[in-house]
Parts: C-alpha cells; structure tokens; sequence
C-alpha cells in the first residue's frame, strides 16, 4: 500500500498498481518510502486522479475479453483508424461518464495529472474540454468558460477583420 | 528583557496588546459570562481583533510592526514583561485569582485556541469535500474572467479553424494562441476552411509564423492558385514538408516553378512533397521533381511505407516521411499514386501483382482490397464497395458513434 498525501493534508491509501498509473510515482517509489506528500494537488482533485487510476488499473491488469480484441483486431486491419488502438469498449463507457464534470473541474484534474505523469488521464480530460471548444465561436467559447472579453473594440475589429475569411460563409 | 520578550509570540496579539476593545471580548469570555463557549471561540477566531486597531493609535509615528510598538511601550513603562502581559489579559487574571483548577475544561479551551492551524488542519482533512470546494470556489474568484491556467494544454488539441476562435477570446489566449511556437511550426489546412483559404489569408497566416513554418498542407485548399503558393514558400525558408493534394488550381508546372524558386533562395529546400490524387505528371515532370527533391539518392535508402486505398481521407502526419507521393506504376508505367493491397492472400503473392494505381486496379473504396474475384457493388459516387465492407455501416457513421 502506499499512502499520497494531498496539499491540504489529506491521506489516501491506494494499492501500488494504483498508484503506479502515475509514472512519476511509480518513480518515487522506486527510490524513496511509501508516504507521498503531493503538495499542489488538493484532496477534491486526488479523490478523483485515484478514481481513475483505480478503474484503470483493474481494466489493464486483465487481458482484454475476447469480444473487444477481437474489434481492435477488425479495426486495424481495415487500416483506416489512425487513431489509438481500440481500448476497451466498457472502460470507454466508464471514461465517457467519468469527464462528466465542470470545466474548471477538469482544468484542476489536467493539472494533477499532468503533475502526477498520467498521461492518458491528461489526453483523455484534454480531449473532453477540446469537444466542448471545438466549433464554437469566441462569444460561446467566454461564455461556457466564463472568460471575460478584455480586448478593446478596436483590437477585436482587427482580429476580426484578420480572421474573417475562416469565419465566412459562403 | 530580549529573552523574557521572545515568549510574547506565544500569546495571540488581543491578549498582549492592551486595547479597551480587545480586552472587552476578552472579558466576554470570561467565566462568570459564558463558559464554555467553543462557538464563540470560532466566531472570535474568524478575525484578528488586531486587524480593528488602528496602525498607530496614539500617533506615536511607529510605522513598524505591532511587535516593535508594543515592544517600545514596555520599554517606555520600564515594566517587566511577564507582569505586564498578565495585568492586561483578562485569561491570566483567572488564573492568578486561582479559577483555573475549577475550570478545566474552559482552559483546554482556551489554550487550543492558541494552535488554531491545526485545528484547521483537522478540521479539512475531516471534511474534505467541503474545504476542496471552498479552495475551489476561492481560485475561482481569484481569476474570476481570466482562463483556467490549464487552458493552454487544450490548444495542441484543437483543429486550425477552433484556435482561430480561441484567439479571439481574451488577450491571454490570442498570446497563448499566437506565441506557442510548437502550434505554429505547422499549418494544416482541414475541410470546411481549406475551401475557404485564399491566397491572402494564407499569406498572411504564412506570416504568423515568422519564418518557422516547417509543414504545410493545404490538402483540398481550393482557392489556393500557384502564384500564392509561390509567395508563400518565398516567406517560409525553414519548410520541409508540403501537401498540395486537393488543390485545384495548382498546376504541376507551377508547383515545379515554385519549388525550383524556393530552392534557389539558398535554403534546405521542401524534403517531402504529396502531390494527391488530382495532378498527372509526366515523365520529364517527375524527374524534374525527383531532382527537386534529391530523391534520387534517398530512394534506395528509404523503404516505402505501404499506401492502401481509400477515399476518406486520413489524418495529417507530419512524420510521414514519405519524399514523394507519386512512383511509376508497375502496371501502366504512368506516375500516379501506387497502392497497395490490404488482402492478405494478396499481400503475400511475390512479386506483388495487386499493386498498382488505382486505374488500373479497381479497389473498395471503404477497405481498399482490390475487388476482383469479389463481389461489389457500385456507389452513388460511382466508387466500388466490396462485399465484406457492404454490410458494414459507412465508416462515417462508425466515427460519429465514437
């Protein structure tokens, strides 16, 4: 077992297999004791980070069922998915429910894990904020992530008038 | 003095420094008033009495710390310090008068007061989820309209058109947008806005980059002419890798004009070059191209990857290191795209006979196996679909359910 330590004084005990989703503890680890403080990641964030690391760990200690090796195998014969190799359909489900959370919720869990060197927790968040920004115009972009518009109008003119071939329809 | 004056720091401010406020609540918690009062005790510690004090009260010109003033005072009273302290607070008046041994509890009381940050402590590490959400809430307000910190770890994944819009948000966005010099050392031009592109957005954009622009596609930029492309490689010196398939005005003679050009500024010169599907070039074209390119001496060096045929059209790789799209087809001798066959039974035939271009190899058009022998059937767009791929869904509709 190994005991993290959140910023706010926080203990978690996780098994290694766990904690060791996140590379740079499994580092830690290797050459230090078992007690981790993690001094910028707050214990809301972490309860989270070890929800993950957890589900993801019982999912990849088993090999993959028959049924969805069978689809990663179907889907990089057809050679057309470039994208990454087919994971499990039902830990795809689980991730789909897990980044159901507010914006500054996932900015503060790509930071811990970011931090914590867990680098598909990090695509994986990176990607859900991308599809809420993807399509949407500056105006809805301030308004989902409660960013004030601090440009003077001549400035936006400009940018307007720079970009505007992009945001033309024709 | 020094010394006796050290052990001030224990006792918090209100009961040292004499105030007739200060030692009014203090009073109130006296025990003849109210003990023991632990509620009145939070209440108490949610602010620093010594905040309501003016900063120099008998305007004694002390500008420095409270500890200096009170320090100065003593020193004025030519007092002892441990009398003084416990003369004005009213807690060690009780314990002088000997109440301490009746109240036990209230002491315990009190003196935890005086290790408030771990009680805090205590208290957070109880009741996580409410003290992680008031730390939240406070960094909220802290950059209340600005964006998140981790807002910048977004951009590499957002596509050109969506980081046109995020420039446009707030001023430390367009920095962040236009200063992240790994976004802009390439340009990759995606549908809708590469049929949108003209020459003198391009030029412009071209310009954003300062000189470092290393990959360009302009895949499907059909607005895009070839005294454009001829503009923009003059102000790009440090590009490697050009995608022009898709672009409809182009010709291959003015490629090949733009490209000698762009070699002759003295730079490393274009290293990879797809040319697509559209363009026919002809044998003195493709030598032409081939010595632009100097791929006659890296072709023996360099295995080609296998092509397969398809016609959606594929995500951009900037490490596809592919010098040069086109070869000689082995059935027609013509310089097309070549494809190769993702068939099995196909693949292990020597020499590769199902390798060819696609005129002279008619392919599925959703897995690229070569259909003869198989069954098909002809598409709306007059592309072929094999049998295995026919009963499938459209690959379209497999993505979006993803």
């Amino acid at each position: 077992m190994i005991k993290l330590v959140s910023g706010d004084g926080a203990e978690f005990e996780v098994e290694e297999e766990v904690a060791f989703q996140s590379k740079i503890i499994k580092d830690i680890v290797a050459d230090a004791d078992d007690v981790i403080p993690l001094p910028t990641v707050s214990s809301k964030v972490l309860i989270q980070v070890i929800e993950y690391c957890r589900k993801h760990a019982a999912v990849n200690s088993f090999p993959l069922s028959p049924s969805s090796s069978a689809a990663a195998a179907a889907s990089s014969s057809s050679s057309i998915s470039y994208s990454k190799p087919v994971s499990d359909p039902a830990l795809r489900a689980w991730d789909n429910e897990f980044v159901k959370l507010n914006n500054s919720s996932l900015f503060d869990i790509v930071i811990a894990a970011n931090y914590l060197d867990i680098e598909e927790l990090v695509d994986l968040v990176l990607e859900t904020v991308a599809d809420r920004i993807k399509g949407k115009q500056a105006q809805e972009i301030r308004r989902q992530f409660n960013i004030e518009n601090d440009f003077t109008p001549e400035e936006e003119e400009a940018l307007r008038r720079e970009n505007s071939w992009a945001f033309q329809n024709n | 003095m020094a010394l006796n004056f050290s052990s001030c720091s224990v006792f918090p401010t209100p009961f040292i420094h004499s105030d007739d406020e200060s030692s009014c609540a203090g009073f109130k918690k006296s025990p003849l008033n109210s003990l023991p009062d632990s509620e009145f005790a939070d209440a108490e510690w949610m602010f620093d009495p010594a905040d309501l004090l003016p900063d120099d009260p008998f305007g004694m010109g002390l500008d420095g710390s409270m500890e200096a003033a009170i320090a100065s005072f003593i020193e004025a009273n030519g007092g002892d310090l441990f009398e003084w302290t416990l003369m004005n607070s009213p807690e060690f008046q009780f314990y002088h008068d000997g109440w301490l041994e009746e109240e036990h509890s209230w002491v315990e009381d009190a003196f935890s007061w005086l290790s408030v940050p771990k009680i805090q402590n205590e208290q957070s590490s109880l009741d996580i989820g409410e003290s992680s959400k008031c730390n939240h809430e406070e960094t909220c307000h802290g950059n209340e309209g600005l964006p998140h910190e981790a807002f910048v770890f977004v951009l590499e994944h957002l596509n050109f058109q969506d980081l046109l819009s995020v420039e446009g948000v707030c001023r430390s966005l367009h920095a962040a947008v236009r200063c992240d010099f790994l976004l802009w050392s390439c340009l990759h031009m995606d549908s809708p806005l590469s049929e949108k592109l003209t020459d003198d957005a391009l030029l412009r954009l071209a310009q954003r980059f300062q000189g470092n622009l290393q990959c360009l596609s302009l895949s499907g930029c059909s607005k895009i002419t070839n005294d454009g492309l001829k503009r923009v490689l003059n102000i790009c010196p440090m590009l490697r890798k050009l995608n022009v398939s898709g672009c409809v005005r182009l010709s291959v003679d003015g490629i090949i004009s733009s490209l000698k050009e762009f070699q002759s500024q003295g730079v490393l010169g274009i290293q990879n070059l797809k040319l697509g599907k559209l363009f026919i070039v002809s044998t003195e074209q493709y030598s032409e191209l081939k010595s632009l390119l100097c791929l006659d001496q890296l072709q023996l060096v360099q295995p080609q990857k296998s092509r397969f045929y398809h016609t959606y059209q594929l995500p951009h790789h900037c490490d596809d290191d592919c010098v040069l799209d086109f070869e000689s087809c082995p059935l027609c001798g013509k310089y097309k795209l070549v494809y190769d066959c993702p068939s099995e039974s196909c693949q292990v035939e020597v020499p590769k006979r199902c390798r060819a271009c696609d005129f002279c190899i008619s392919r599925c058009v959703q897995c690229g196996k070569c259909i003869k022998d198989h069954k098909y059937m002809e598409t709306f767009c007059l592309e072929y679909l094999c049998s295995g791929c026919w009963s499938l869904p459209p690959l379209n509709e497999i993505e979006e359910e993803k």
